[in-house]
């Protein structure tokens, strides 16, 4: 699965959100998209989506022109993670598989395979209210895996968390991720996190968004890295 | 701990009526002796009645709630028809409808349709605006996040829409629930020869203070039972729709 990004114009009403964005995901990849806050970080990553009507170019995931959400193909985790707070955490993940028809003893079985991936085989029963915010991250992230897309579409999933939780959540991402071997496209503000996480950083202009640089990570020298993606930001 | 506090409303009100009568500070036809009102509570048939008023104020909340939950998932869901129709909502629901009322009676008659009309009246403002509101506050997030899955119109209603308003429809359905059954004993207090209202008024008008205590009495009683039941069923509901 590979995501081709072409010319994309975003626009809300009169207001631009982002131009002329191009860039392309390799399948596998794990690219992140950082910028300053309110640039329109968000917005690129829902045009990937099909959540969000680009003004202008396109935006093809295996060569298919996106024209509304595909469930089978993208998932998503939102800022706010989304989860519905009457739902426990089985029946958060659960969603996804319900809503491709799969029969619910199935849906229970894949749920609960999947909330012991990311170690919450314990509390599949609480509800979102009764987790910890590092607890209720890894329900979302279940709801996504549960969807069996091949893209995942992160956006700033650990805004709300602390450092470690941070580090640690990060950490494991990568490791499920890899096993699972998804492609991944991931918005922070955190330019640590970009480095840590990534094979790719696709850097924004303050808005409207405009592609600023796109780095391989890897390839620098980490000083050299770090002291370029801060002038890059922050000039 | 809320037994007891029940306990001592109920006990410092009997003790208050009592202290009122036996001393005459207040005349009998006014506030009748406690003893009296037991006697006259004996004499009453009361589950006709009641049975009656409950029935006509069931009806009209039915038929309140069939029309104004969809009404406002739609008003709540579209912003278009919601600008046009929210504000005449709203105005409507502070006109006192029971204006009305004579020309209900005179079209309708003075049986239970009337009445059933009414109640349903007073019972589908507060339901469709509770339920507007509550559809209004849904988190746009969880509509976004179903879309991303594939949900589509039905889905989205039955498994965000719904679950997410309810707590607000619940609320409303209550204060509906009441405002059905005040009105329906108030159309039967105004004219009618049945039901709780009907009862209250002839006693009232013939002076018989004893047993229009009694029939005060069965009134709050019903009330009581009506919410209860309500409630029940509420938490039923929700459940059922909110797992």
């Amino acid at each position: 699965m590979g995501i081709e990004v072409t010319g994309l114009d975003l626009r809300y009403g009169d207001h631009p959100a982002a131009r002329d964005i191009t860039f392309d995901v390799r399948p596998g990849e794990f690219v992140s998209l950082i910028g300053p806050s309110g640039c329109g970080k968000s917005s690129v990553l829902r045009a990937l989506g099909g959540l969000l009507r680009p003004a202008g170019g396109e935006v093809r995931v295996d060569g298919e022109r996106v024209r509304g959400p595909l469930p089978t193909r993208i998932a998503y985790v939102f800022q706010d993670l989304a989860l519905f707070p009457w739902r426990s955490a089985r029946r958060n993940v659960e969603v996804p598989l319900a809503l491709r028809g799969v029969p619910r003893r199935l849906r229970r079985e894949r749920a609960d395979e999947l909330l012991g991936k990311v170690g919450l085989a314990e509390v599949a029963d609480k509800v979102p209210a009764q987790l910890s915010g590092g607890m209720r991250q890894r329900v979302a992230i279940a709801r996504a895996l549960a969807s069996d897309a091949g893209i995942l579409l992160l956006d700033e999933p650990f805004a709300a968390l602390d450092e470690q939780t941070r580090t640690q959540l990060g950490a494991e991402l990568l490791r499920l991720l890899a096993e699972e071997g998804k492609t991944v496209v991931f918005v922070t503000h955190s330019l640590l996190e970009a480095v840590r996480l990534s094979h790719r950083i696709v850097v924004l202009t303050p808005g409207p968004a405009r592609i600023r640089e796109v780095i391989t990570v890897g390839t620098e020298d980490p000083h050299e890295l770090h002291a370029k993606l801060t002038g890059l930001l922050f000039s | 701990m809320r037994a007891l506090v029940y306990l001592a409303v109920a006990a410092t009100t009997l003790l208050t009526w009592w202290l009122l009568t036996v001393t005459g500070t207040v005349a009998p036809l006014i506030l009748p002796p406690i003893n009296e009102v037991v006697t006259a509570l004996r004499q009453q048939d009361p589950v006709v009645p009641m049975a009656i008023t409950t029935a006509r104020a069931a009806y009209g909340f039915a038929l309140a709630t069939l029309l104004a939950v969809p009404i406002g998932v739609v008003l709540g869901r579209d912003q278009l028809l919601n600008r046009a129709y929210e504000p005449l909502l709203a105005t409507v629901a502070a006109v006192p409808l029971v204006v009305l009322y004579p020309v209900l009676a005179a079209t309708l008659g003075l049986g239970t349709s009337s009445k059933v009309v009414l109640g349903g009246l007073y019972a589908f403002f507060p339901i469709a605006i509770a339920t507007t509101r509550a559809v209004q506050q849904i988190d746009p997030e969880l509509v976004t996040a179903m879309r991303s899955m594939g949900a589509r119109g039905a889905d989205l209603t039955r498994t965000v829409v719904i679950p997410s308003a309810l707590p607000g429809i619940v609320s409303g359905l209550r204060v509906g629930l009441g405002l059905a059954l005040v009105t329906v004993v108030a159309g039967e207090f105004i004219a009618g020869d049945e039901g709780v209202g009907y009862q209250l008024a002839a006693s009232s008008q013939g002076y018989q203070s004893a047993a229009l205590f009694a029939w005060v009495v069965l009134a709050i009683a019903l009330t009581i039972v009506v919410n209860t039941v309500f409630t029940a069923m509420a938490t039923t509901l929700e459940r059922t729709l909110r797992r």
